[in-house]
């Protein structure tokens, strides 16, 4: 479902844009397991880590676009922060969709971060 | 074999209509977010779309009349002008919907970019309307479409909690959202009843050259094809319910449906339920672009059936032309063909009285239907369900805005 921004930010929305990243890097880590045993098609491993990155880098973007009052200042560095890493774990799926290495890596990678 | 050749058409509007892009969509996302909670929502839809396609079947095989000339007699040309006008816009909305799907279910099968295998999409749609008889058109897209059954074989691998599945059944709201929850109970209902289902299904009829002697088929068609389209809306449901509600997952692209498949049931799995989605989504397409050109056709008086030449119905074959254009220009714009599809269920939920009330009124008129005209059995479930879809389609667009869209 699509996700929404508004020029201040609320604790609300900074909790919808957090789970959205959350929900990228957790598939991603499922998908990333799938590559890792070779139970995955390239093309579907490419195409979907690329949607799920640029799921993560919209909600980082979502977030780095508004303004975070004070009390928010610190959740917000944290969730952008996030946001970053999960997409970059999922860019390199996207980039190397058949290579188990790599998958291994970011299914660790993705894990800790969907927690 | 020949009955269940027979039954294709109810198998093509179950699979190509009932799960459609709206249908896997808003399943796999009900399941992600609320467990089993709303197996219920999609029993009630199956159970309308099965009441009214077989009305609107017998309705079409007794007079002859397709559901939207049901419309514009029963509604007078204006109000029927305004039910033409709202149907062919989520007409289009859906269509556009559906052509998106199916590029991104090819993408996801063969890997090209996007606006390329939108223009195959549509071409191949096109190839398909043109040149495939209609009893092919239903085989194919019907009987390929069924590989989605993948879905069910997953969720029966994922172990799920039959309790919990059972209690799924009987309506409650363990949440804290009410406003999603009923969200999702609109979008599931919207999505198991979309007009363009009965409007191709009550044309379906004619083009099969369906008698009085074929009422068995009708009813045979819409029970088993509709209950089988359920089956797999609970087995998206269930599946999601038991891989992504417990990693707080929000599937959001048909690449997570896809998922779903992959994670159990291994490469195999993701390839048949691409297959099934790309087929049961072009069977929508194919739907969509023909229940555009029917109630165009009907309302207007115009010579209509695929099994018409180009020649001998010109008008229908450039309205069908036109809907698959229209469909893929909107869809080409770069718009989330996810999200026109929640819109498109959602409008669609509020233009549904428009259909289904006149449905039930020719169904009951004597002078139609004789002997045919419904009994108290379609009565008590033709105005349960009647209730059911005027409560919807008056909540559909406030829980839209008070939900927002179901982020809430």
């Amino acid at each position: 479902m699509a996700c929404g921004s508004s020029s201040t930010l609320t604790a609300k929305s900074l909790q919808q844009q957090s789970d959205a990243v959350k929900s990228a890097a957790a598939e991603g880590a499922l998908l990333a397991q799938q590559i890792a045993h070779e139970e995955t098609t390239e093309p579907f491993a490419r195409i979907h880590a690329g949607e799920l990155a640029d799921q993560a880098k919209a909600a980082g973007q979502s977030l780095t676009v508004t303004r975070a009052p004070a009390a928010l200042q610190a959740e917000k560095r944290k969730a952008v922060a996030a946001a970053r890493a999960t997409s970059a774990a999922l860019e390199a799926l996207h980039q190397a969709p058949d290579d188990q290495a790599v998958a291994e890596r970011v299914e660790r990678r993705l894990k800790a971060l969907s927690q | 074999m020949k009955k269940i050749f027979e039954i294709a058409l109810g198998i093509l509007a179950a699979i190509g209509g009932f799960v459609d892009i709206g249908d896997i969509v808003f399943n796999t996302a009900a399941g992600a977010l609320f467990q089993y909670q709303l197996l219920w929502a999609v029993v009630i839809g199956v159970g309308a779309i099965i009441t009214y396609s077989e009305m609107c079947g017998r309705v079409a095989v007794v007079s002859q009349r397709a559901a939207f000339d049901a419309v514009r007699e029963r509604l007078g040309f204006g109000v029927g002008l305004l039910a033409l006008v709202a149907g062919q816009l989520v007409n289009l909305l859906t269509l556009a919907a559906e052509i998106g799907g199916i590029a991104l279910a090819l993408q996801l099968l063969a890997g090209l970019p996007f606006r390329v295998l939108l223009v195959i999409a549509v071409l191949a749609m096109g190839l398909v309307i043109w040149a495939m008889p209609f009893e092919w058109i239903e085989r194919v897209f019907g009987y390929i479409g069924l590989a989605l059954l993948v879905f069910a074989v997953g969720a029966i691998k994922l172990h799920p909690d039959w309790g919990g599945v059972a209690s799924g059944f009987v309506p409650h709201a363990d949440t804290s959202d009410l406003a999603v929850y009923l969200f999702f109970v609109v979008g599931l209902l919207g999505a198991a009843t979309v007009p363009y289902e009965v409007y191709f299904y009550s044309s379906g009829a004619i083009e099969e050259r369906w008698t009085p002697k074929d009422l068995g088929i009708n009813k045979a068609n819409a029970i088993i094809g509709y209950s089988l389209g359920g089956l797999l809306s609970f087995a998206l449901m269930i599946t999601a319910a038991e891989l992504f509600y417990p990693r707080e997952i929000s599937p959001e692209t048909l690449g997570s449906v896809g998922l779903g498949a992959n994670v159990p049931l291994g490469e195999i799995g993701l390839l048949l339920a691409l297959i099934g989605i790309l087929f049961a989504v072009s069977g929508a397409a194919i739907d969509t672009a023909f229940s555009g050109a029917y109630n165009l056709a009907q309302f207007f008086g115009w010579e209509w059936g695929k099994y018409r030449t180009a020649v001998e119905a010109p008008r229908f074959t450039l309205a069908w032309m036109v809907m698959l254009i229209l469909g893929f220009l909107i869809v080409v714009t770069g718009v989330d063909p996810i999200q026109v599809t929640e819109y498109s269920v959602i409008f669609s939920v509020v233009a549904l009285p428009a259909t289904y009330i006149p449905i039930l009124l020719v169904a009951n008129d004597r002078a139609y239907m004789g002997n045919y005209a419904n009994g108290g059995v379609a009565n008590v479930f033709g105005i349960f369900y009647l209730v059911v879809i005027l409560v919807v389609a008056v909540a559909a667009i406030p829980l839209m805005i008070i939900s927002n869209m179901g982020q809430g």
